[in-house]
């Protein structure tokens, strides 16, 4: 019998996972990853003790890493609501973390701070085919005047990559050219640049010490951890319809969607249409390290509102805050449920669309910019919040609010199975099923 | 051929016309970047930047045409393209006025051509390629 070691080289924690070839789950265990010295030391730690749970060695191994900060991305477009957004679209269906985005022209500041930032990769995008290609060959020529090479991935107007490529090649840059993000205007293209993100991935990003050791012993590609949940959720999605994920973490919130791309009878869109599969990350939204602006967001008195004693939520938030690493004191698990209801609801309502209704001389007409995901049924959560959560469920529920999925089913991913089914979605999509399946709860 | 950005500005709903152009203009060889209908002056704006567009042709049919095409001309200029060929045409003011004053207004305003109700599409399509220099 065939077994697979999935392996999810966290930042903290190095996560492995075997399934045997009937998609249960047989074996799991972790170690801290070891990034200061050689990631490959606890992952070895882990691979260990997994192999003695399962009593044989692993036929494959396929691994996904977020270490060393995950893969760190710069987008740059031309108009910031056009391609700047399709740029940043793609950067987050990729995988990656995006430090920041640019419009029009890179200016001396902006060059001097993507220097200081050192992404892994930069997308340089820009004008629709047939359209602009001045901004493209100028913020080309300002990369390969003043940063130091970095694998940039070229996403612009067809009738500009290649000279920009040339461009940029003459100055030592490695340079992959791919499909234009917004080939027409408002039409999102943003497969082709994902695949490339994901060819200079592997090709480029060693940053942490080992991760090319552990590329040598996989059988596919080494791919960021968001691109394996990103993964497991299309997977599963194919089989169940229309779904949404949320994913709440100490830093981020990050939300995945797939469908809500439907323009409801008697709407119409405006803006970009909307990719069928979309991942957003919240940076600002987060249960520690970004707790502030997420309280700020939230508003401390709807933080505090169902609090038996205000003060005492008031003085506990005031100790996370000072300390980020500090666990919500017992019997004050309400606040921590709160706090993580709010990262819900905020990151749900930015990942929706918006509905404005416009009052013209001849009637009202509603107008749709981005994905109306209330026709969705399924919603689950993600991340040590909601798992360790006595009520999971209080903190997924939506009111009917805006363009949120309307009275969903909750589901939770209480096993923390999500990256380690992504592994396996393209090569082994029935076992990926199958360890979904066995491993979500419905709440 | 030279691309252009078509829509119908501000809260106006009037897509049939703004299809019938959409249409000349394509068969008389131009990439027609159609925005429809209620489409907002920055909308065009970016529209024209992204796509290199050589002209923008906004139509209005519900008389409140002066307020929402006045100052289109100066965002094209803060946004770089303050050389851009601008058309308006249609039902631009409220009621029936004389049409030299309403042609003089939006000229005035900035646009290069003023057209008014009843224009056929042959017209236009004539003077935008004497402007854009093509044939």
């Amino acid at each position: 019998m065939a077994l697979y070691l999935l392996a999810d080289v966290g930042s903290t924690w190095t996560k492995l996972t075997a399934v045997d070839d009937t998609g249960s789950v047989v074996a799991r265990a972790s170690a801290p990853t070891t990034v200061s010295t050689d990631i490959m030391q606890g992952f070895n730690a882990a691979l260990s003790e997994v192999r003695t749970q399962a009593g044989k060695k692993e036929d494959k191994i396929y691994a996904c890493s977020s270490a060393a900060g995950g893969l760190a991305m710069i987008a740059c477009g031309l108009v910031p609501e056009l391609t700047g957004q399709a740029a940043k679209l793609a950067v987050l269906g990729a995988g990656a973390k995006v430090l920041r985005v640019y419009g029009y022209n890179l200016n001396r500041d902006d060059i001097k701070e993507i220097e200081s930032l050192r992404p892994d990769i930069l997308l340089l995008a820009g004008g629709t085919d047939g359209g602009n290609t001045r901004f493209l060959l100028e913020n080309a020529q300002a990369l390969a005047a003043k940063v130091k090479p970095l694998p940039v991935v070229l996403a612009g107007s067809r009738n500009a990559v290649h000279e920009a490529a040339e461009i940029l090649e003459a100055a030592g840059f490695s340079v992959e050219i791919t499909g234009n993000v917004m080939p027409e205007l408002n039409k999102l293209d943003i497969e082709p640049a994902r695949g490339s993100i994901r060819n200079l991935f592997l090709r480029h990003i060693v940053r942490a010490k080992g991760m090319e050791t552990l590329s040598r012993s996989l059988a596919a590609p080494l791919i960021p951890t968001p691109a394996a949940v990103l993964a497991a959720g299309k997977l599963l999605a194919q089989e169940i319809g229309q779904l949404l994920m949320v994913d709440v973490g100490g830093a981020t919130t990050d939300v995945y969607s797939y469908g809500g791309v439907e323009v409801p009878t008697g709407m119409m869109r405006k803006g970009l249409e909307p990719p069928w599969d979309m991942r957003t990350v919240e940076a600002d939204i987060g249960m520690r390290y970004s707790l502030s602006s997420l309280v700020e967001q939230a508003g401390l008195e709807n933080i505090l509102a169902q609090a038996p004693q205000e003060e005492q939520w008031r003085q506990e938030l005031e100790k996370i805050l000072a300390s980020p690493g500090r666990l919500v004191s017992p019997g004050l698990e309400g606040l921590e449920m709160n706090l993580a209801r709010a990262a819900v609801r905020i990151s749900l309502l930015r990942h929706a669309g918006t509905v404005e209704r416009i009052y013209s001389p001849t009637g009202a007409v509603d107008v749709l910019t981005g994905k109306d995901l209330r026709a969705i049924k399924t919603v689950i959560g993600i991340g040590g919040v909601m798992v360790n959560s006595p009520e999971p469920r209080g903190i997924l529920a939506m009111g009917n609010e805006g363009l949120l999925p309307e009275n969903p089913r909750l589901m939770l991913d209480s096993k923390y199975i999500m990256a380690a089914a992504g592994l396996l979605a393209g090569d082994q999509p029935r076992l990926a099923s199958r360890m979904l399946a066995d491993s979500l709860a419905t709440l | 051929m030279a691309t252009i950005v078509l829509g119908v500005i501000g809260s106006d709903v009037h897509a049939i016309g703004n299809r019938i152009l959409e249409y000349a203009f394509t068969e008389a060889g131009f990439k027609v970047i159609n925005l429809g209908v209620l489409t907002t002056q920055k909308e065009f704006v970016q529209a024209a930047i992204e796509t290199d567009a050589g002209a923008i042709l906004v139509s209005s049919l519900y008389g409140h045409g002066e307020i929402d095409c006045r100052g289109l001309r100066e965002m094209c200029i803060e946004a770089g393209i303050g050389d851009i060929l601008l058309y308006v045409g249609g039902n631009l003011v409220v009621g029936k006025q004389k049409w030299e004053p309403v042609r003089d207004k939006f000229l005035a305003m900035g646009f290069d051509r003023v057209f008014p109700p009843g224009t056929m599409p042959d017209e236009a399509i004539a003077l935008l390629k004497q402007d854009l220099g093509v044939s």
